[in-house]
C-alpha cells in the first residue's frame, strides 16, 4: 500500500471543509464584517483628510488676506485700524490672523486602525489668541490598551473577530469527528492522528489566511479606504504575514485544543474562554499593568496649577513686575521707550514666558507619563498575541499613542518656533514702531508671511515596519510553541 | 479449529499472551488467537468480556501490558500504523460525513489510507459491497445503518485488507440488511480475507464464522466449530461457558 501522500490529504480536507455549509456561512460574515470595519475606516481617513485639506487651505487663505489687507492698508486713508485688525502688525498678525496648525496625517495604512483616531485629533492650531496654559493634554492616552478596544474598525475585526471565525472553522476539527464516531473510522486507516491533524488543521489554516488576506483586500478596495502606498509595500507585506501568523496562531490552538479529546463542545468551551482571556482579559490586565507602572499624574493638579499662575500674574503688581523682569532680560534699553511694559503685546509675550516656566514641571510630568505609558505599553504588548498584532496595526495607521505623543510634543515645540519667530519682530515693532506710510491705516510692517515657519509632517514608515516584523516574530513563535505543544499530543489515537 | 502446527508466517492475526490491565480492572488476561487467511473468527461473549480491548489492541489503539499481538508478522503495539494498512475495521456505528455521499466518504477514508480512488473505481466497489447505485451520490446523512456499513465494507475492498475487523456488524440491522451483510462477508473470506468478528448474534455466528471463540474474563475459555451445532445449540454452549467461567 503506497505511503500517505499529506498533499492528496490536504486536499481531500479542503474539500472536505469547503463542502461544509458553515464554512461559507462563517466566511462569508467574515467578509461583511471586513468590508463593513473598511468602511467605517476609509470614512474616517477621508474626513481626517479633508480636515488637513482644509487647514491648508485656511492657511492659504490667511497669508493672502493677509497680503491684500497689506496692500490695502499701505495707501493714505482716513480710516484707523486696530493692532487686532492690522495683519501689518507682528503681534497682530501672530495674534489675531495667523492660522498654523500641527498636523498628524493618515499614513497610507490608516485604515487599518483609523478608529482610535476618534481620540487622538490628528490636527491642532497653534494658536495664541487666547490663554493655552500648557499643552493640550487632554487627549494624552492613558491606558493605550483600553483603546484598543475602540471602534468597529479592521483592526477590530482582524484582532477580535478573525480568531472567533477560526474557532468556529477549526474549533470542532477532530473533536467533532471523536464526537460522532468517525475518528474510530479514520483512526483505523493506516495514518498516525500527527499526519490527519496536519492535514485537518492546515486545510482549515489555508482557508483562514486566504479568507482573511483576500477579505481584507477586497474590503480595503471596495470601500477605498487604501490610498496609494508608494514605500509602505513592505510594511504592507509584513502586516499581512503577521495576520497569517495570527491566524495560524489560533489554528494551532485549535489543534491543541482538540488533542485534549474532550468532545467538540468542551473544545468551544475551552476555546470561547481562551479567546476571552487572549484578547479582553490579558490585554486589560496589560492595561492596568501600564497603569501601574506608568502613573497618571494628576490632571486636577495640573488645572490647579495653571489657575494659581493665572491668579498670580493677574494679582496686584505681580504682572507687572514679572513683564518687567522678562523684559530686562530681552532688551538692553528698556528705559529707552518708556511706557514699553505696558503695551498689551509684550505683557502677552510675557505672560506666556512665565505661564510656561511655571507649568514646565507638569508639563514634564505629563510628557514624562506618556512616554513611559507607551514605552510599558510596547513592552508588555509582546505578551499577548491580540496586543502585539493591535499594536502593529495601529503603528502602521499610525494611530499608536507613541505617535500621537510624539505629535503632541510636535505640536508644542512648533508653537515655541512659532513664538520664537514672532517674538524678535515684535519687540523690534514695539521699540521702533515704524508706519508704512504717512497716512496709512497700517500700523506697521510687517510683511514677512511666507516666513512663518511651516510644521514638519512626520510619517514614521519604519516604525511600522519594525513593528510588523515584531509582531511577526512573536506570533510566529507562539504558533510554533502550540503546534509543537498539539504535535507532542497527538502521539497516537484515543482508545 | 487452528491447525497449531502451522508456521506464524502463515497467520494473518497472531495473539500470544495479551494482557492489559485498565487500573485494578484486568481487562485481557493471557489472550491466545491466531488467524489464518479465509478463517472467520467469532468472538463471543458479554460486555465487559475484553472484546473491544481485543479490537483496540489490533489496531494499535492500546498497547498490550503482556504478550504480544502481531498483523500479518508486524506487531501491532511497535508499529500501530504499519499494522493498520493490513487491517479494515467496520465499528458497530459505522460513522461517515453526514455532508458528504458514500462515493466522497469511500473516497476520502481511502485517502487516508494512501489511495487516490477515481470516481467510476468508488461507485464499482460500493456496488460491490452492495450499495444500491441510486444511493451513491446521496448524503450519507440520509443513509440506514445497514447502508453505512456497506461504505464501510467497500473501504475494506478498496484496501484489499487482509484482515477484517467487525465489531457487533448486524447489530441493529434488519433480517434482510443482515443476511446481505453475511453473504459480504463470506464472499471476503471467500478471497482470502481473514475476518474477526465480535457479536452477540449467535445465528449470524452459525451463518458466518468458521471458528468460534468465547471470551470471558480476558481469555478464550472454549472455542467452537459451529458447524457441530445448530444456533440453538451454540446459545445453550455459550450461556453453560459463560455460566461456568463465572463460577
Amino acid at each position: 500500500m503506497k505511503t500517505v501522500r499529506f498533499a492528496l490529504l490536504l486536499g481531500a480536507e479542503l474539500r472536505l471543509v469547503l463542502r461544509e455549509r458553515l464554512t461559507w456561512a462563517v466566511l462569508a460574515a467574515l467578509v461583511v464584517s471586513l468590508c463593513l470595519a473598511a468602511w467605517t475606516g476609509a470614512g474616517r481617513v477621508a474626513m481626517e483628510r479633508a480636515a488637513l485639506a482644509e487647514a491648508a487651505a485656511d492657511t492659504d487663505r490667511v497669508v493672502r488676506d493677509a497680503r491684500a489687507a497689506h496692500e490695502r492698508y499701505a495707501k493714505p486713508s482716513p480710516i484707523k485700524v486696530n493692532y487686532w485688525q492690522d495683519p501689518t502688525d507682528a503681534f497682530g498678525y501672530m495674534t489675531y490672523f495667523m492660522a498654523a496648525y500641527a498636523v498628524k496625517p493618515p499614513t497610507p495604512l490608516a485604515v487599518f486602525a483609523a478608529g482610535q483616531s476618534d481620540v487622538q485629533p490628528a490636527i491642532m492650531r497653534a494658536s495664541f489668541g487666547f490663554s493655552t496654559v500648557f499643552d493640550d493634554t487632554a487627549y494624552e492616552p492613558g491606558s493605550t490598551a483600553r483603546l484598543r478596544l475602540g471602534p468597529f474598525d479592521l483592526a477590530f475585526v482582524l484582532v477580535y473577530l478573525v480568531p472567533l471565525v477560526v474557532i468556529a472553522l477549526a474549533g470542532t476539527r477532530l473533536s467533532s469527528e471523536h464526537d460522532s464516531g468517525i475518528l474510530r473510522m479514520i483512526a483505523s486507516q493506516p495514518v498516525g492522528p500527527r499526519r490527519v491533524a496536519s492535514a485537518k488543521f492546515g486545510a482549515v489554516a489555508l482557508i483562514a489566511i486566504v479568507a482573511t488576506l483576500g477579505g481584507t483586500a477586497l474590503a480595503l478596495v471596495v470601500s477605498g479606504g487604501l490610498g496609494a502606498v508608494d514605500g509602505w509595500e513592505d510594511a504592507l507585506a509584513l502586516l499581512a504575514a503577521a495576520l497569517s501568523a495570527y491566524v495560524a496562531f489560533w489554528v494551532a490552538a485549535c489543534a491543541l485544543v482538540a488533542s485534549l479529546w474532550r468532545g467538540g463542545v468542551a473544545a468551544l468551551a475551552i476555546l470561547v474562554l481562551a479567546w476571552a482571556c487572549v484578547t479582553v482579559a490579558l490585554p486589560s490586565t496589560l492595561g492596568l499593568a501600564v497603569e501601574a507602572l506608568a502613573p497618571t499624574p494628576s490632571r486636577i493638579a495640573a488645572i490647579d496649577a495653571s489657575r494659581r499662575a493665572q491668579v498670580r500674574f493677574y494679582t496686584g503688581e505681580e504682572g507687572a513686575r514679572i513683564t518687567s523682569a522678562w523684559l530686562t532680560g530681552k532688551v538692553l534699553e528698556v528705559s529707552s521707550r518708556p511706557g514699553l511694559a505696558d503695551a498689551p503685546e509684550i505683557k502677552r509675550l510675557a505672560r506666556d514666558a512665565f505661564y510656561d516656566e511655571a507649568l514646565a514641571s507638569d508639563r514634564d510630568a505629563a510628557q514624562d507619563h506618556a512616554r513611559a505609558a507607551a514605552a510599558w505599553s510596547r513592552r508588555l504588548a509582546i505578551l499577548s498575541p491580540a496586543t502585539v498584532l493591535a499594536r502593529a496595526l495601529e503603528v502602521a495607521a499610525g494611530t499608536d499613542a507613541e505617535r500621537h505623543s510624539a505629535f503632541l510634543a510636535a505640536g508644542a515645540a512648533y508653537r515655541r518656533d512659532l513664538r520664537a519667530f514672532f517674538e524678535p519682530r515684535i519687540l523690534a515693532q514695539a521699540l521702533d514702531p515704524a508706519p508704512v506710510c504717512q497716512g496709512c491705516p497700517a500700523r506697521l510692517d510687517f510683511a514677512a508671511y511666507d516666513a512663518v515657519p511651516a510644521f514638519v509632517l512626520s510619517v514614521p514608515r519604519e516604525a511600522a515596519e519594525h513593528q510588523a516584523l515584531v509582531a511577526l516574530g512573536c506570533l510566529m513563535a507562539g504558533t510554533l510553541l502550540l503546534a509543537a505543544l498539539a504535535y507532542r499530543r497527538l502521539s497516537g489515537w484515543p482508545a | 479449529m487452528a491447525d497449531v502446527t502451522t508456521h506464524a508466517a502463515d497467520f494473518v492475526l497472531e495473539i500470544q499472551g495479551a494482557g492489559k490491565r485498565f487500573g485494578v480492572r484486568r481487562a485481557l488476561d493471557g489472550l491466545d488467537l491466531s488467524l489464518r487467511p479465509g478463517e472467520v473468527f467469532a468472538l463471543l461473549g458479554p460486555n465487559g468480556a475484553g472484546k473491544t480491548t481485543t479490537v483496540n489492541l489490533i489496531l494499535g489503539f492500546l498497547k498490550a501490558d503482556a504478550g504480544t499481538v502481531r498483523v500479518c508478522g508486524i506487531d501491532a503495539g511497535a508499529d500501530p500504523v504499519g499494522a493498520r494498512r493490513h487491517v479494515a475495521y467496520i465499528p458497530e456505528q459505522v460513522a461517515l460525513y453526514p455532508g458528504l455521499s458514500g462515493v466522497e466518504n469511500l473516497r476520502y477514508f481511502t485517502t487516508l489510507a494512501g489511495l487516490h480512488l477515481g470516481k467510476a473505481t468508488a461507485r464499482t466497489l460500493l456496488a460491490e459491497a452492495g450499495l444500491a447505485e441510486t444511493a451513491h451520490a446521496r448524503p450519507a446523512g440520509s443513509y440506514s445503518k445497514g447502508m453505512r456499513q456497506k461504505v464501510g465494507i467497500a473501504v475494506a475492498l478498496a484496501r484489499r485488507a487482509r484482515l477484517l475487523l467487525l465489531d457487533e456488524p448486524t447489530s441493529g440491522l434488519d433480517p434482510s440488511a443482515a443476511a446481505d451483510f453475511s453473504t459480504t462477508v463470506r464472499a471476503a473470506a471467500t478471497r482470502g480475507t481473514a475476518i474477526l468478528m465480535a457479536t452477540h448474534d449467535l445465528y449470524r455466528v452459525r451463518e458466518m464464522a468458521s471458528r468460534v471463540g468465547v471470551l470471558s474474563r480476558g481469555r478464550i475459555v472454549e472455542e467452537i466449530d459451529p458447524r457441530t451445532l445448530d444456533h440453538v445449540g451454540l446459545e445453550r454452549l455459550y450461556i453453560e461457558r459463560l455460566a461456568g467461567s463465572a463460577a
